[in-house]
């Protein structure tokens, strides 16, 4: 065994620099400078991406706005159609109405007058029926 | 009687799988200089694991990450948001090489001491760790650390980066001076003592008492292999950052 030795430089020292350099150069070819600029080329692409989104968003606000004016406009317009057609049923309806009632009281009267008429008549026979029945009366009560 | 020396020979067993070696190196001879071959092994076997799993990884990323894609890219955000914080937002980019590497080279080399049974490999003297718990390597990587921070000051201030060491004033000149040594002297020691005192406490736990009681110190281990990391990249960063920005 030899005698040990702790702190014993010698060409060790220089080719480890240049191990380190080289594996330096080397790490810098293969790993460092191509998956950084890979991952940076991905962060602009993924920030643009992001910035583009936000353009939409104004786009989207826009047809939002139209979309909400179309359906305002198709509204009015709706309720304007509906408001006529209200008001030309209810005249319809008026019209309607005004007829039936015309014909309602037409047969009203002449119900009426029929009745009328038999009333009198009942009335008539009645009297002449009072007339024979009081003379029967008088004839019972007051024995010739 | 035949107890005791059976336990004995059992325990000398156990000694020798787990017996403490510190500062023994296997060395290799390059063109009449030596070399520590067990740390050039393990750490070709971690920028071999950096390489391939981040070839396999990177090579088709998608936009909506698989799931190792998704570790790569926590990991590759985790090291920007370290650069960020400590060299500011206009000029991290540029570092970003230099402190991820650092990070994971040293994340990948502490974790690969605290996980891989090192032992299973026989090597003629000495045995496979971290690669950081060799001074030589703490120290080749903390002097880049220095060149970096002096590279950072003088691109871009010029001349003018070394007004700072007469401020705020003239007197605290050698302190400012000594302050380059300091830096990478604490750099490459804190991890190369944090880093052999880790496996050295494993192994004598493991000499001493063979099971479960090292578990936690191993999971301490884990824990402390990923925070000298961390520290070693933030100071590297926090030093690259302070050159930079303007003393005034």
């Amino acid at each position: 065994m030899e005698k040990a030795r702790l702190f014993d430089f010698n060409l060790t020292l220089p080719i480890i620099v240049a191990e380190f350099l080289f594996l330096m150069v080397a790490l810098d070819k293969i790993y460092f400078a191509p998956l950084g600029k890979f991952m940076d080329d991905r962060d602009a692409a993924i920030r643009e991406k992001l910035n583009s989104v936000k353009d939409t968003s104004g786009e989207v606000k826009q047809l939002e706005e139209q979309a909400a004016a179309v359906m305002k406009a198709a509204r009015a317009e709706i309720s304007a159609a509906l408001n006529q057609m209200k008001r030309e049923v209810a005249l319809d309806l008026e019209v309607k109405m005004a007829e039936g009632r015309k014909k309602v009281e037409a047969e009203l009267a002449v119900a009426l007058e029929n009745l009328e008429r038999q009333k009198e008549e009942t009335i008539k026979a009645l009297d002449s029926q009072i007339a024979a029945l009081s003379q029967d009366i008088v004839k019972k009560v007051l024995p010739l | 009687m035949s107890v005791l020396p059976c336990s004995i020979n059992t325990l000398k067993g156990i000694y020798d799988l787990s017996g403490v070696e510190v500062g023994q190196h296997f060395y290799w001879q390059i063109g009449g200089f030596q070399v520590h071959a067990q740390v050039l092994i393990t750490s070709w076997v971690v920028i071999a694991i950096l390489l391939g799993s981040a070839t396999i990884v990177v090579r088709n990323p998608q936009t909506i990450p698989t799931d190792g894609q998704n570790f790569f890219e926590y990991v590759l955000e985790f090291i920007r948001d370290l650069t960020k914080t400590q060299i500011g937002e206009e000029e991290y980019g540029p570092w970003v090489p230099f402190i991820g590497t650092m990070f994971l080279f040293i994340f990948v080399s502490n974790w690969s001491g605290a996980l891989l049974p090192r032992k299973i490999i026989e090597l003629p003297q000495g045995e496979l760790a971290a690669p950081t718990n060799d001074i030589n390597t703490t120290v080749a990587l903390a002097l880049p650390t220095s060149v970096a921070y002096f590279y950072a000051g003088i691109s871009k201030k010029g001349l003018g980066y070394f007004g700072k060491y007469i401020q705020p004033t003239p007197i605290l000149l050698p302190i400012n001076i000594l302050e380059d040594f300091t830096k990478p002297l604490s750099l490459s020691f804190r991890l190369f003592g944090n880093i052999l005192a880790d496996e050295l406490v494993v192994v004598v736990l493991v000499s001493l008492v063979p099971s479960l009681v090292p578990i936690p110190v191993m999971f301490l281990g884990l824990f402390t292999s990923g925070i000298q990391a961390l520290i070693f990249a933030t100071l590297a960063a926090a030093y690259i950052g302070e050159s930079m920005e303007g003393h005034h």
